[in-house]
């Protein structure tokens, strides 16, 4: 192949949204999700469905795993920044008890729901091999991107992701 | 002021002992390849391979083998990418071949035939192909939260990596609980079993992975840690 075609190619590659979002979201192609029915910390039974219309983001996390905490505030400075648009974080807690939750939540306040996934049924239904692992939702209940690992999700591509979902109709 | 300076002496020339006692050894693998390994060495016939996982070797392990060598488990420690000048990384331990590694398990059995073999993370692969790859030799396999997936997606699955034959092969998968991959690691005991081996399944509660090492670890992390020699003495005798 010229070197002409070579960079041509590459540039495509480089730019097709298809292959690769940036900040390592992975696009995915409107993904019809799992089934999603947990218990908040109130007890209250909570359905990924209930949120149709709005865009989601659903955080698999764990209390012991160090990046989800570190990007946990970063969320709730995104539920607030989205304030007034139809945007829900949902916080899915992989297969602890709800007392180590509690304690956790104690200290690091969230505005958001926290389901509990203590036998982590849906975390294996989810095929969730890391924590954190991120989903992104639009308003059709669609799965549109995923994110395994940590990001500031105020800021940047998360931002622009979950703005350019809140902008489809 | 004199008590603390005799103290901090002997405490260091006790630390300077105990490391002197480990000594550096070659072996030369089926690949032409010239390693060194350290060696902790002890009376008697148990003796314990150490492969260090993809994040290497450190302080915490070498006092485990130290204190192993001590209980009459000798202790030959394997940092298999560094030796072969590889980057710490999952793919440097699995680009190890199975006839190197089945030369260092030969080397091994030539020296006792109580065997045990200790894997943390990612060098369960290079491991497993090597005791697949030498079914004369019986060991006993520890696996500390053994990683051998092939291919992990979200949404989509994961499939391991294939070892071939572990018929007969007696394999303790220690798992700690604070994990993300404690939902599946049924699904890997059912791989190994699938291949032969007789797999046990050991639930290390309130533990994360590394727990050994880890700079976060918690105060219950820092004590099972420093038990860490004791655990594994346990473990080779299959039990808790």
């Amino acid at each position: 192949m010229n070197p002409v075609k070579l960079v041509i190619l590459f540039v495509l590659v480089l730019s097709s949204p298809q292959l690769v979002a940036a900040g390592g979201f992975r696009k995915l192609d409107s993904v019809l999700p799992p089934s999603l029915v947990l218990p908040d910390m109130s007890g209250a039974s909570t359905k990924l469905d209930d949120y149709k219309g709005k865009v989601v983001l659903v955080n698999f996390w764990a209390t012991w795993c160090p990046p989800c905490r570190r990007e946990m505030p970063s969320m709730q400075r995104l539920q607030e920044k989205m304030a007034g648009q139809p945007f829900v974080v949902l916080g899915v807690d992989s297969a602890e008890p709800r007392e180590d939750v509690m304690a956790f939540l104690e200290v690091v306040r969230v505005g958001f729901p926290i389901l509990l996934d203590i036998d982590s049924t849906v975390t294996k239904r989810w095929k969730v091999y890391a924590l954190p692992t991120s989903f992104i939702v639009d308003r059709t209940g669609r799965i549109r991107y995923s994110l395994s690992g940590p990001t500031e999700w105020d800021e940047g591509e998360a931002v622009q992701l979950i703005e350019s979902l809140l902008r489809e109709r | 002021m004199k008590k603390l300076a005799a103290l901090i002496f002997l405490t260091m020339f006790m630390v300077f002992a105990a490391v002197s006692r480990a000594d550096e050894q070659e072996l030369t693998l089926a690949s032409g390849n010239v390693i060194t390994y350290s060696r902790f060495p002890a009376p008697g016939s148990n003796l314990l391979l150490w492969f260090s996982s993809e994040r290497g070797f450190g302080k915490a392990e070498r006092q485990a083998a130290i204190e192993l060598s001590s209980k009459h488990v000798e202790v030959w420690i394997f940092d298999l990418a560094s030796a072969l000048f590889l980057p710490q990384t999952p793919s440097s331990l699995d680009s190890i071949k199975a006839e190197d590694m089945k030369s260092i398990l030969f080397h091994a059995a030539e020296r006792s035939g109580n065997l045990c073999v200790y894997a943390p993370g990612r060098a369960a692969v290079p491991v497993l192909r090597g005791v697949s790859a030498s079914p004369e030799i019986r060991a006993r396999v520890l696996l500390m939260h053994p990683n051998f997936y092939s291919r992990v997606d979200a949404l989509e699955g994961a499939d391991y990596l294939d070892f071939g034959n572990l018929n007969a092969v007696d394999v303790l998968v220690l798992q700690p609980r604070r994990s993300a991959a404690t939902p599946w690691v049924e699904n890997q005991v059912e791989a190994l079993r699938r291949a032969g081996a007789n797999t046990a399944l050991m639930m290390l509660e309130r533990l994360r992975e590394g727990f050994w090492v880890r700079e976060d670890a918690t105060d219950y992390e820092i004590s099972e840690g420093k038990k860490l020699s004791e655990r594994i003495l346990n473990w080779m005798k299959g039990g808790e």
